[in-house]
């Protein structure tokens, strides 16, 4: 956990063939890396010999790169890469002076034709690729692309009637010799990764009460974290944890309802007074209707090894219409910080209370260091959905500060004092027409997460450019049917860009630089030590860019929009390769999925009608493309 | 199970003047029971048309009813207010993947399909139905002129 002072002989070095014994040092030379050997994480600190982000001349954020214990450099064992959720390698191979030399090693197609938002997952040589429903899981060598074997885990054909917004997988995660994921019909599942075979599938909730589940699941300290979706189903949302060996959930904590069920007890001790008063799950909700309430988990966990913890936001409160619940509606669209051990609430913090507008909380949380006046704060940095980048305490739940980070307009500000925004009155939805509010339901950054590098010091955040208008209506909750009670309809924010990849400082609070694109960057990015940032669009284009200018340096075009998220790994031959499935979908892509939004513009939550030329530049599609740099002068080909 | 309920609707047809909601399985006894057919393509020589003219046809008010309906049983939230789709399949054009014939979208609401559709059968057969299959049918009238694959 410590910053890592000299550059101490790596544990991961031993044990390994020489090509990648060698590639493996070149990343420690590179920067420093260390693991304490024992039960704890392996650490990597990247050097910091990067020009520098803050005016003083020194990088004013930084991060301790916590792998999960096992996990190598040059593997990427959980969606995130690594616990703190920064998405960073420290591979350096690729550089932004050779980048242009990438070429495609090798394809693979899933069979399957809907939203691939997963991130393939890399450890001991294989590479694990979860699909959308009906969420096949596929075993693939990773200097070959052959496939080793093909786990089906039968998943109800029935859950696609509860997926708010496509039928979407976000990755599996790897350890201890098992891959974990989640299937659309509610269930996680731990998959021997040598044989394929089904160690153990645990039914977590019930597609009849409009669940399911589309999160990469977390692993850690002998837990599988998971959570469930449904917020636009009227679910009661939960965050659990199974044990890695057997499957048995170890402790769930629900959102809405009593201090009981939200595991809410002697320990929890939130930042703001207004929180700290028993039994708000029920008591910011009229009569029942905190049993419908949202506050799923469908995005992303992070983990403090040291301080025992996961960091974790919930999803929209149930029904979309705020007319129908007036309140605050904890713990929906709130973030949590829990004991990994036993679930406890350790403290919360709300960011947008009475959610008016389908900000969800569940974007990532990276788990950084910043200077702040001075001193170095353990802090978590949060891209949120509303559009205010928050920085909180790691340890309190505090607001250290929240600016937005591209264009906001619903709420002037966030009161430090309180937490709380200040809200524009003519941008509140209810029962009545509110025009113009930005960012639309999707946030000004949907679930695509974000990644930091801390040779920049910069976060590299792919997201959205929408605005909306929205109007509250009638509801009725009939379990397993759509709840929401909203009539939306999005459209392109002010210069007719929908997308946009930024990167943004997160000490400075300034965005450095940005590129604008046409459509939503729905996909994740990956940032390495090699400075170079890579990014898809829906158009088709998988992009390398310089990670301190923002300069495109390479692009490949796909078969279908890419909403996955890249990921790079080292091969057994010791060559860095990159990887990203393509395949558009998602909530951002439903117009490519055989819908009618010029006859109904409200259809996919309003998101459509901002997306109707995407047809006109993306077919469906389903492929996992793998690049590496091109070595003696042509594409590289493998003996029959 | 598609007998059985093809069986309940014809129920309700032949008993609609008595309030067809709680049709009694015995005036089902003698009805020829009949598959709903999803398929243009039969086997063998060519099987009788599975339409059943739908009952509330010409009831005033039937669409209206039905749009109620539609809007109250949440189906807009996968179909679309307007039948663009969603979640699930669009209904503003000609496009049926299990049949479009008021018995054929009678059958789909009332036994649920297997890609998502709930089956609301438990929550309502008979009358209210039939109004719905006729307001459904209304988004695709005009949309069999886009020349889509049927």
């Amino acid at each position: 956990m410590e910053m890592c002072g000299g550059l101490v002989a790596p544990a991961v070095l031993t044990g390994r063939v020489t090509a990648r014994a060698a590639a493996l040092l070149a990343v420690a030379l590179s920067g420093c890396s260390r693991g304490d050997g024992t039960a704890g994480s392996v650490t990597e600190q990247a050097a910091r010999v990067a020009a520098p982000a803050s005016v003083s001349g020194i990088p004013a954020a930084r991060a301790t790169i916590m792998l999960p214990p096992g996990a190598d450099s040059g593997e990427w064992t959980i969606a995130p890469r690594d616990y703190g959720s920064t998405r960073y390698s420290p591979l350096g191979q690729i550089t932004t002076a050779n980048v242009a030399r990438l070429r495609l090693a090798w394809t693979f197609s899933t069979g399957v034709l809907r939203g691939h938002e997963a991130a393939p997952i890399v450890a001991d040589g294989a590479m694990y690729v979860v699909t959308p429903f009906p969420n096949l899981l596929y075993a693939l060598d990773v200097a070959t692309g052959a496939q080793r074997w093909k786990y089906d885990p039968g998943a109800s054909r029935a859950s696609q009637g509860v997926a708010c917004c496509d039928v979407v997988n976000r990755g599996a995660a790897y350890a201890e010799g098992r891959v974990f994921f989640n299937t659309l019909d509610v269930h996680t599942v731990a998959v021997d990764a040598r044989t394929g075979k089904e160690i153990w599938k645990t039914k977590l909730g019930e597609i009849n009460r409009g669940e399911s589940m589309t999160m990469a699941p977390l692993v850690a300290d002998g837990r599988v974290y998971v959570g469930n979706s449904g917020g636009e189903f009227g679910v009661r949302g939960w965050i659990a944890a199974l044990d890695v060996r057997t499957g048995k959930v170890v402790w769930r904590a629900y959102h809405t309802g009593p201090d009981a069920d939200v595991l809410i007890g002697s320990r929890f001790r939130p930042f703001y007074k207004a929180d700290r008063t028993k039994d708000l799950g029920l008591k910011t909700w009229p009569a029942e209707q905190w049993k419908t309430g949202g506050g799923a988990v469908w995005g992303w966990i992070s983990y403090d090894p040291e301080l025992g913890a996961i960091y974790y936001g919930t999803s929209n409160p149930g029904v979309w219409n705020p007319a129908v619940r007036p309140g605050d509606n904890k713990w929906a669209s709130s973030i949590f910080a829990r004991d990994a051990r036993t679930g406890e609430a350790l403290w919360a913090y709300q960011p947008t209370p009475h959610d008016q507008h389908d900000y969800d909380e569940v974007n990532e949380s990276l788990l950084l260091d910043l200077d702040i006046g001075g001193q170095w704060r353990s802090v978590i940095v949060r891209p949120g959905r509303n559009g205010f980048m928050y920085v909180l305490d790691r340890r309190t739940g505090e607001v250290l500060s929240a600016k937005p980070y591209g264009l906001v307009n619903w709420a002037t500000g966030v009161d430090l004092e309180t937490g709380r925004p200040t809200i524009v009155p003519e941008k509140e939805t209810g029962n009545r027409l509110a025009r113009n509010v930005c960012p639309a339901a999707p946030g000004l950054k949907d679930w695509q997460p974000s990644a930091f590098s801390p040779r920049t010091g910069l976060l590299y955040l792919p997201h959205n450019h929408l605005c909306m208008d929205y109007e509250g209506g009638q509801a009725g909750y009939i379990a397993g049917t759509p709840y929401v009670g909203a009539q939306v309809k999005m459209y392109a924010g002010p210069g007719g860009h929908r997308g946009v990849f930024s990167a943004w400082d997160p000490a400075g609070q300034r965005s450095v630089w940005e590129i604008k694109e046409k459509f939503p960057v729905w996909s994740g990015t990956v940032v390495t030590a090699g400075d170079v940032a890579f990014y898809g669009t829906m158009d088709r284009w998988f992009k390398a860019v310089d990670a301190r200018t923002g300069k495109p340096l390479w692009q490949f075009q796909t078969g279908s929009g890419i909403i996955g998220q890249p990921v790079t790994y080292l091969g057994p031959d010791g060559r860095q390769y990159v990887a990203i499935l393509s395949g558009v979908g998602g909530w951002a892509g439903a117009a490519a999925l055989g819908i009618l939004p010029e006859v109904d513009p409200y259809i996919a939550l309003g998101f459509a009608n901002a997306m109707k030329d995407l047809p006109d530049h993306t077919p469906e599609g389903g492929m996992l493309y793998v690049f590496a740099l091109d070595t003696a002068g042509g594409p590289s080909a493998t003996a029959p | 199970m598609a007998a059985v309920l093809w069986v309940t609707a014809f129920a309700v047809m032949t008993g609609a003047c008595g309030g067809g909601d709680s049709p009694s399985p015995p005036a089902a006894a003698g009805v020829p029971v009949r598959a709903v057919r999803t398929s243009d393509l039969a086997a063998g020589p060519a099987a009788p048309a599975s339409d059943m003219p739908n009952p509330y046809a010409d009831a005033p008010g039937a669409e209206v009813d039905g749009r109620q309906l539609y809007q109250s049983l949440n189906c807009g939230g996968c179909h679309g207010g307007a039948g663009g789709g969603g979640i699930g399949p669009p209904l503003a054009d000609a496009k049926w993947i299990y049949g479009g014939s008021d018995a054929n979208i009678y059958a789909s609401v009332v036994q649920g399909r297997p890609n998502g559709m709930p089956s609301y059968g438990p929550m309502l057969t008979g009358e209210p139905v039939w109004k719905l299959a006729a307001y459904v049918r209304t988004f695709s009238e005009h949309a069999g002129e886009e020349g889509t694959d049927e």
